[in-house]
């Protein structure tokens, strides 16, 4: 299907549908909207968007990141009537039917970008691939954001897409994956969530603790890991099996 | 819990005035900034390393700015901001980290700095010279004083899109410091202005502006030397082109016109 955005009429309508979803998890989404002349604002350019299966955010976002346009004077990631139309359009993958046939809403900024400072990352599309995004030069570095199913990012990426100088600094993204992601499954190392000691909650804790005293930026992950307490040592030492990097012992 | 952030680290807070970044966009749509740093009373090692960072929600840019006593602005194209399509909830952090035994330690940092419009800038530091369009046979700009509230920066009226041409740098830099100088000289020997202190007077409020310049002494009102008014104006023009890097906005025009 041709991409497109959400007009007002369209963004009011799919706001309805989500109020009402939200009411009746039987609703089935609204697909009409996706093309009526009345809700609907063409893209220049002729973008065709594959109804696809994704199996990780990861998945998503480079799809994304190779079909939707870019250019110097217009930031696609503001554009919330193109990402609410996309949204719309793999709706299916972002709010997904239960064993029941019902569909469990969550809050409007998962389907419709927020522009508050503390929700603009949490929708489902445009958080991963502004993730990809940032961290476009080597991808794979961002794993530990982007390694969960599209329609539940999980307490990890909220932790750590939430914080900027974590976000936008690609030593901090790679040592947050080289800590807590699992390349054999594919997903997160046991520990990462949660509040316990290591967790990557306390990563952003401590890395936010050393921001007043370091400049991060300026700091490899070996670096940055070098600089963490005891409580992350079980998730360093399986760094510094795999990769064998100097540090402190497992 | 969260932690809380603790800084008993001895970093220096550098005072917005002293790190000030405005942005421009070019014909093309492309953003580029400007930073005016000072950061010579702070103290710090001479061989501090100096970053100015742009950034926006998990977009972030970091220019090297050179060393402390060395400033070292990138040049040209390498201060655009390719990362940005517009200056909205766009942010800048000036960071300066020591280059020593232990690289990387914060020494100074401004944050949360917002950046001003360049050209928004520009005219607000002449306001004093509003600029009129009117038919100047082959002219293409004159200073009109005819008028009791102050000069007036007359534009040719025959050039298709005056405003666009009046915006660009290389008006700008051509155009403005001339126009300055005209000014006062035109206050110093037809005005006769000898005061700033009455801000209802256009000439004092010229005057004001002129000397409110990086390095720029008060107005010589005492003397009736031309040399020292000639030096005075000089100085005030002076300041206030390198304020907004006239030759720098000018060369980046000319040198992709021409290079």
């Amino acid at each position: 299907m041709k991409l497109a955005r959400l007009n007002n009429e369209g963004l009011h309508k799919f706001e309805l549908f989500l109020d009402s979803l939200a009411i009746n998890g039987a609703l089935n989404s609204p697909k009409d909207l996706l093309s009526a002349a009345d809700t609907i604002v063409n893209v220049s350019g002729d973008v065709e968007i594959e109804d696809r299966k994704f199996a990780s955010r990861f998945e998503a976002a480079r799809y994304l990141h190779d079909v939707l346009p870019e250019s110097a004077e217009y930031d696609i990631l503001r554009d919330i009537g193109l990402w609410s139309w996309l949204t719309l359009f793999f709706f299916d993958q972002v709010c997904l039917l239960d064993g029941n046939g019902l569909r469990k809403v969550g809050e409007r900024a998962r389907y419709i970008p927020a522009t508050d400072y503390q929700k603009y990352y949490r929708h489902l599309l445009a958080g991963p691939y502004r993730v990809l995004r940032a961290h476009r030069d080597d991808p794979k570095r961002a794993l530990i954001l982007l390694c969960g199913p599209l329609h539940k990012p999980g307490e990890i990426v909220e932790q750590l897409v939430a914080r900027q100088e974590i976000i936008t600094n690609p030593h901090a993204v790679a040592l947050a994956t080289r800590l807590y992601y699992d390349p054999d499954s594919g997903t997160f190392r046991r520990g990462a969530a949660g509040k316990g000691g290591g967790s990557a909650r306390r990563l952003a804790d401590m890395l936010r603790q050393f921001d007043v005293t370091w400049d991060l930026y300026s700091m490899e992950s070996a670096g940055l890991r070098d600089l963490l307490p005891a409580e992350f040592d079980r998730f360093r030492g399986v760094i510094d099996v795999l990769g064998g990097t100097s540090g402190k012992p497992a | 819990m969260p932690i809380k952030r603790v800084n008993s680290t001895g970093r220096k807070k550098i005072l917005r005035e002293d790190a000030q970044i405005s942005v421009e966009t070019d014909g093309y749509g492309a953003l580029t900034f400007h930073a005016s740093l000072r950061l010579s009373d702070y103290e710090l090692p001479t061989d501090a390393q100096v970053f100015v960072e742009a950034h926006r929600q998990t977009t972030m840019m970091r220019f090297y700015h050179g060393n402390v006593v060395a400033p070292q602005p990138p040049q040209g194209t390498l201060r655009q901001l390719t990362e940005f399509s517009t200056m909205d909830a766009l942010l800048f952090r000036v960071k300066v980290t020591s280059a020593g035994e232990r690289p990387g330690i914060l020494l100074a940092e401004a944050s949360r700095i917002q950046p001003s419009d360049y050209e928004l800038e520009l005219d607000r530091r002449i306001p004093l010279l509003p600029v009129k369009p009117e038919d100047l046979g082959q002219e293409i700009w004159r200073v009109d004083f005819r008028g009791a509230d102050g000069p007036l920066l007359l534009i040719s009226s025959r050039l298709n899109d005056w405003n666009s041409v009046a915006a660009t740098s290389l008006f700008r830099g051509l155009v403005y410091p001339a126009a300055m100088r005209e000014i006062l000289w035109y206050l110093h020997k037809v005005e006769e202005t000898s005061s700033m202190d009455d801000l209802e007077d256009w000439g004092c409020r010229w005057f004001q502006f002129a000397s409110s310049g990086p390095g720029v002494t008060q107005p010589p009102f005492d003397s009736n030397d031309d040399g020292d008014w000639d030096d005075w104006i000089n100085d005030a023009v002076a300041s206030f082109a390198s304020r907004h890097r006239m030759l720098d906005g000018c060369k980046e025009i000319l040198d992709g016109e021409i290079g």
